[in-house]
């Protein structure tokens, strides 16, 4: 399931001779781009590759002049932590595909994120909040992704693009606002205690 | 966020500064001032398009006084402190849970969350206070109530008397709860006061001020909101009393009467009277009743007052009611004209109405140099007199004879001014004022003068002698600039005078030699 959910599997059957006992089926493979849509404000976005390069400033060149800054959740402060083009020093200057980003845009732009397909991961989450990255390209449901943990589980936060805030799913909740995390989105999580989530 | 961009800006704007480098550094300065300003009014004028990201959150149930989850109930979460971010409202669930994010809460920042729901029994509400935890998440349960209803007042009218009995009616809680009445009368708490009803309180030891009462309904769970009454305890002074005017008198005993001040109040009262010869000090006597008998004596102004004050309350009193009058001892003259023979059962005799005269003389009673000596007289008669004369001896001073050829309404008010007569040295000096009508001496003062500097000069003769001395010096001046001029002028219309004048010099010398 987990296999099959990273690629877009389309078969080409190239069907059997029809004379002939024995036929042949060709498979191939295609990779999904990974193609990520930025609207204008802020928006909170995951890599669905693992990068290639991750400098900065590189994996946005082509945005260069659509983005205004660029926040990652430093786990430790529990604060964010902002990167501007326009200064002269940033506390990052590399992205790290494991974690969600925040990235104010000027405009609607989208970005071809360039990288190779990432393995089945785990995520370690410590307790308080974390922005763990989810870099498949399909979805999957809250509860299953913390089945395992769901004792330490206490709210997981998308960000709405639209509304320019925050969607809390809380495992209290009967009525949350979304059930799943999807493909390209960050997200912020909320864990009681320390725990390992596998994707 | 905002202060981030603004630093960038304000970097940016410093560097556009220092490429401009054939400006004055006054001149950078005014443009530096000018950016700046027009920074500023672009941030406050045009709206910010980013917005901020808060990761706050606040959870929790809302219950009611029987202890069941309340569902759908309006509930806003507020950050304490806090200037933008600071709300978010939500509804709770079936499960009286509700969660809300977005909130600008910092770690260990107190939130206060507000839940309300219209019932069939009525608006039911509540509020409650939390604590965010180091990841900005706080966790709040509210239990909303039905307050009991307002209890409701009768009105306290203002009064003077400095206690009250306050009263009201208080109704049973609608959930049928038990129920007691809070009561404040200013900022002092009376005991609860349980069960519904009328009810009353007395209170004594009112001060005279605007009061505010308020009673309030509580249960166990939540309290009606306060309803309120105000009403003044006032107090007015006394009236001033009305004394008898005194009239002008030879020396005698006499009584002061008058007419004490009303209180408008009712408050019972009494009465100071006071009096003093003018300047000296006030002889008082508290709780006076009219009339009040006193010896006057000499030659003197004496003045008299009385007020009325209250025993208790605040004590006010009203203003003085004042009257003053002149005793002066003078012999009683020879029957005038006015005096006629008595008559009657009482016998033979003779009546008489004695010409009374009174002269008050105010003295100055130093004088400065180059001052002239002040004498404010005031004098009356109770008779018609004319041809007075007002006579000063002095040996020090000179002070003109003044005479009244006739008086107006037989009083009369003037200045005597004395000059002095030569040099005279700081020290008292003695001088007598005389008054006579006719030729007769009818009034002999004698008065004191203090001189605390020496006189010199008689002041008139120093102001006309000053004037001269000026137009002295002034023609002299103009001699000289005249002969000056003439000099320049001979002396350039003749240019070898001065070689003439040169050669006699030296022929002189020559010769002595």
């Amino acid at each position: 399931m987990k296999k099959a959910g990273i690629i877009l599997m389309v078969f080409v059957i190239i069907f059997p001779i029809a004379t002939a006992d024995t036929g042949q089926i060709e498979v191939n493979i295609f990779q999904e781009d990974c193609i990520i849509d930025f609207q204008e404000g802020w928006n909170l976005f995951s890599f669905c590759k693992n990068l290639n390069d991750n400098n900065l400033a590189n994996v946005l060149s082509s945005i260069s002049d659509k983005y205004r800054y660029v926040m990652v959740w430093d786990e430790t402060q529990q604060s964010f932590e902002i990167y501007s083009p326009r200064a002269s020093q940033n506390p990052f200057t590399t992205f790290n595909d494991n974690y969600s980003y925040f990235i104010y845009m000027y405009e609607q732009v989208t970005l071809d994120i360039s990288g190779s397909i990432p393995p089945t991961e785990q995520r370690n989450l410590p307790e308080g909040w974390t922005t763990p990255a989810y870099q498949y390209d399909f979805s999957t449901a809250v509860a299953d992704i913390f089945q395992n943990t769901w004792v330490n589980f206490r709210y997981i936060m998308k960000w709405d693009n639209i509304n320019q805030e925050f969607q809390i799913y809380s495992k209290s909740s009967s009525n949350n606002p979304f059930t799943q995390i999807n493909s390209k989105e960050g997200r912020f999580i909320y864990m009681y205690d320390s725990s390992t989530i596998d994707y | 966020m905002i202060l981030q961009q603004s630093t960038i800006k304000m970097n940016l704007l410093n560097k556009i500064i220092q490429k401009a480098s054939p400006l004055s550094k006054k001149e950078k300065s005014q443009i530096f001032l000018t950016l700046l300003l027009i920074h500023f009014l672009i941030l406050i004028l045009i709206p910010s398009t980013s917005a901020d990201v808060y990761v706050g959150t606040t959870e929790g149930y809302i219950y009611n006084t029987e202890g069941q989850v309340v569902d759908a109930s309006d509930v806003t979460v507020t950050v304490n402190q806090c200037i933008v971010g600071c709300t978010q409202s939500i509804v709770s669930e079936n499960s009286g849970y509700y969660v809300t994010a977005n909130l600008n809460l910092p770690k260990q920042g107190v939130v206060t969350v507000y839940a309300q729901k219209m019932t069939a029994l009525g608006l039911e509400f509540g509020q409650a206070n939390g604590i965010a935890n180091d990841y900005q998440a706080a966790n709040v349960n509210v239990v909303i109530c039905l307050p009991a209803p307002q209890p409701s007042l009768v009105q306290e009218p203002n009064t003077h008397d400095t206690f009250a009995t306050l009263e009201w009616a208080s109704s049973a809680d609608l959930k049928g709860y038990a129920t007691w009445d809070e009561v404040r009368v200013d900022s002092t708490n009376y005991p609860k006061n349980n069960n519904p009803g009328s009810k009353s309180l007395d209170i004594t030891g009112l001060s005279f001020s605007s009061h505010t009462w308020r009673v309030r309904t509580c249960t166990n769970f939540c309290c009606s909101s306060w309803v309120t009454d105000t009403f003044n305890v006032g107090n007015t002074r006394p009236n001033p009393p009305t004394p008898t005017p005194q009239l002008d008198t030879i020396p005698t005993t006499i009584d002061f009467t008058w007419i004490s001040g009303a209180d408008e109040d009712f408050d019972e009262t009494f009465d100071e009277f006071e009096y003093h010869i003018i300047e000296d000090n006030w002889e008082s006597t508290t709780n006076a009743i009219s009339p009040i008998s006193k010896e006057v004596f000499g030659c003197n102004y004496y003045e008299w007052r009385v007020r009325t004050c209250e025993k208790e309350s605040e004590q006010l009193c009203s203003s003085w009611a004042t009257d003053g009058f002149i005793a002066c001892g003078i012999q009683c003259p020879a029957c005038t004209s006015n005096c006629g023979s008595g008559g009657g059962d009482g016998g033979g005799g003779t009546t008489c109405t004695a010409k009374t005269k009174t002269l008050v003389v105010t003295n100055q009673l130093t004088t400065e140099q180059e001052e002239a000596h002040k004498l404010l007289i005031s004098f009356a008669t109770s008779g018609t007199s004319d041809n007075i004369w007002f006579k000063v001896n002095s040996s020090e001073f000179d002070f003109s004879d003044y005479p009244i050829t006739s008086l107006i309404d037989s009083k009369a008010k003037f200045e005597l001014i004395g000059k002095p007569k030569g040099k005279v040295p700081p020290g008292e000096y003695n001088f007598t004022l005389d008054v006579f009508e006719g030729n007769k001496k009818t009034i002999e003062e004698q008065m004191t003068i203090k001189v605390k500097k020496p006189l010199l000069i008689n002041v008139k003769r120093i102001a006309q002698e000053m004037p001269k001395r000026k137009s002295w010096w002034i023609y002299s001046l103009i001699v000289i600039i005249i002969l000056i001029i003439l000099y320049i002028y001979l002396k350039n219309r003749n240019p070898s005078m001065n070689q003439k004048i040169k050669g006699k010099v030296k022929n002189t010398l020559k010769k002595k030699i």
